[in-house]
């Protein structure tokens, strides 16, 4: 994990509020090529909304977010993740109806340029790009392993695997940036582990920048190149895990939460 | 602190296997479809009567269409009850190509497709701002519109007395007269008309495939289940939906275009909402989202009714036609039994006549899988 001077992602003085609830105001904070962030804070802190701001799905009252020195806010959810931005649910958004090759298929769909007319009598272009779209996706299916579940659909399959295969969906986009909203929510100690190891093998041998919320703190300042606090829509900290989880706001956020 | 999911088996529990269960599946429905196409080549060949080839040419028809209510509401999950006014469209764009513009049949089938199609995607910018029941409401201001245009626009429509429709030629033989050769009729009307509304049929149900396996209709199915996740992976949600609309007026051209060439003749009183609702019957009967569930729920839709009309005639205590002291009539029992028919399939197997068709092969597949 180098250190890289440039900016990937910068969010900028934003502000996002629900018919008088603050659920983000003036958030500033920038990813780095590269690196892996996380955005930490107790239930209702905002995490979900800014993930919710950055891939266009909520528009924010004000404030900006550039990627790659694009402004993204006003672009709606496709375009957005077209300029190589993917996410992941905190309650797994997958196509349970689909077939797990289907779900990750629908992440080449960038890649792919026959029209609908194209598509229909499936000569040519469209034929081709089928053909290149099932062997991308079968190198992502190994990388998570659940290649060997390619022809199962998706709703028959435990929480966990749902979960591995909205992140290989998210990879197999080839974003630049993965948003990961809870990526171990629900999981037991064994799938834990094993996403927090996907997570960093995805970050070192594909190089792509990762901004992950999570409540577990131990995965959080296992795998954090750099850590920000939120609470009540407020950034209260921002630094290195170690700096983070010394911080006296922190501490206070989280027992002040507790007691 | 997080919402907590009650945690599954670990990873390490053992995986279903699905990669051999597919491959039986996928024979069976080879096997299925191989003998569906031999029958359907060979029935006009097993002396069945004019009247039964005529509600088959009928299924047919509307099996066309159907197929485009699948793609709107079973692949991408929009209610459109404005299918009756994109099958006029069609009709009345083939007729006037057909008729009054002398077009052979290769030239005004496609174009009854393009024109329904480009009526879709002209209508779609308003459609896809609107869900669910409101969509279905809006659509069927477009039955009303179409409507009244056809009732105005009479050098086109007729009036309401209607008009001649497209006549398809094949070797200069209006095909509503049979199919000679050196003075003798190869084929009658019902046997020619039966192989080429197939053929349409054929071409139609390869496309909807075709659409189902590409790109096209992943991106539906993923509008229709998830429209937020499907934004967010990439899939451009309100040009999905526009393609959607169009394809699925497309098909209502064509079916709506075939419908009036085999009648002749045709008024504008006969693209009802209640046709636009007899399609959503079928595709909702037949199992929504499949090919197959359409043709089934076509082929259910127009011979039920007929069947059991006729099967009326053995019963006893039923008159075929009303009588003044108000008995049961064959009409009347036909229109109960298919009603009643109709629950009991949903109530039995919600997801419609292909998975009930399928029931039987799976129920042998698991009995020797159990023995083995
Ligand atoms: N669509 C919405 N409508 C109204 N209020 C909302 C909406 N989405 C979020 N909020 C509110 O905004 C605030 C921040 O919510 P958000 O989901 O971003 O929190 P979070 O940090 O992700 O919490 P958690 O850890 O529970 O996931 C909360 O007070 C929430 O009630
Ligand atoms: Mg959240």
């Amino acid at each position: 994990m180098a250190e890289h001077a440039t900016d990937l992602l910068e969010v900028d003085g934003i502000s996002l509020s629900f018919s008088g609830v603050k659920a983000l105001d003036g958030v500033t904070f920038s990813v780095r090529e590269g690196e892996v962030f996380a955005v930490i804070g107790p239930n209702g802190a905002g995490k979900s909304s800014l993930f919710n701001c950055i891939s266009g799905v909520y528009r924010p009252q004000a404030g900006s977010v550039r990627f790659g020195g694009d402004e993204l806010i006003g672009l709606k959810p496709h375009r957005v993740a077209r300029k190589g931005i993917a996410r992941t649910f905190q309650n797994v958004e997958v196509f349970p109806a689909m077939t797990v090759q289907e779900n990750l298929l629908l992440a080449r769909d960038g890649f792919m340029k026959a029209g609908p007319l194209s598509c229909m009598v499936r000569i040519g272009r469209s034929a081709r790009e089928e053909r290149e779209a099932v062997v991308a996706v079968q190198r992502y299916a190994e990388m998570l392993r659940i290649d060997h579940l390619l022809s199962a659909p998706v709703g028959s399959l435990p929480h966990g695997t749902q979960k591995r295969i909205e992140l290989a969906r998210a990879l197999a986009m080839e974003p630049r940036l993965i948003l990961l909203d809870e990526p171990v929510a629900g999981m037991n100690h064994d799938e834990t582990s094993e996403m927090g190891e996907a997570i960093r093998t995805v970050n070192r041998e594909v190089g792509v920048a990762i901004l992950l919320v999570e409540h577990d703190m131990t995965m959080v300042m296992g795998i954090s190149d750099r850590v920000c606090a939120l609470d009540f829509g407020q950034r209260i900290a921002l630094g290195t895990p170690a700096e983070v989880a010394r911080d006296a706001l922190v501490v206070n956020a989280y027992l002040g939460g507790a007691l | 602190m997080t919402t907590t999911v009650s945690a599954p088996p670990t990873g390490s529990a053992p995986q279903p296997e699905v990669a051999p269960a597919r491959r039986r599946r996928v024979r069976a429905g080879t096997i299925g479809l191989v003998a569906w196409l031999l029958g359907m080549v060979l029935v006009p060949w097993l002396g069945i009567s004019d009247l039964w080839m005529g509600v088959g040419i009928f299924a047919i028809i509307a099996a066309v269409g159907a197929l485009g209510i699948q793609v709107i509401m079973g692949f991408t999950g929009q209610i459109s009850l404005g299918h009756s006014a994109f099958m006029a469209i069609g009709a009345y764009s083939s007729a006037w190509l057909g008729v009054e513009q002398e077009q052979p049949f290769w030239v005004w089938l496609p174009a009854a497709a393009l024109v329904a199609g480009l009526a879709g995607a002209l209508f779609a910018p308003i459609a896809v701002r609107i869900r669910g029941l409101y969509l279905a409401v809006g659509t069927i201001a477009l039955v009303f519109i179409g409507a009244y245009v056809w009732e105005t626009w009479t050098t086109v429509s007729g009036g309401a007395g209607g008009r001649l429709a497209a006549p398809v030629e094949i070797n200069g033989q209006d095909l509503l007269d049979g199919y000679w050769s050196g003075g003798t009729q190869v084929m009658t009307l019902f046997q020619a008309w039966w192989y080429f509304a197939f053929a349409v049929l054929l071409v139609v149900m390869v496309l909807t495939w075709n659409i189902r396996r590409s790109r096209l209709g992943r991106s539906m199915l993923a509008v229709r289940d998830r429209d937020l996740a499907a934004g967010v992976v990439g899939i451009p949600v309100t040009q999905t939906k526009t393609v959607a609309f169009a394809i699925s007026s497309a098909f209502a051209g064509v079916s709506g275009a075939l419908l009036t060439a085999y009648m002749g003749y045709f008024t504008p009183g006969q693209w009802s909402l209640m046709l636009s609702i007899d399609f959503i019957a079928m595709v909702v009967i037949g199992g929504l989202g499949t090919i197959t569930g359409a043709v089934l729920g076509a082929f259910f839709f127009r011979a039920v009714p007929e069947v059991v009309n006729w099967l009326s005639a053995y019963l006893p205590g039923i008159s075929q036609d009303a009588k003044v002291d108000g008995g049961v009539t064959a009409p009347l029992l036909s229109q109960f039994v298919y009603g009643l028919l109709i629950v009991v399939i949903l109530i039995f197997e919600p997801r419609g006549l292909n998975q009930l068709c399928r029931k039987p092969f799976r129920w042998i597949q698991q009995r020797r899988e159990g023995a083995r």
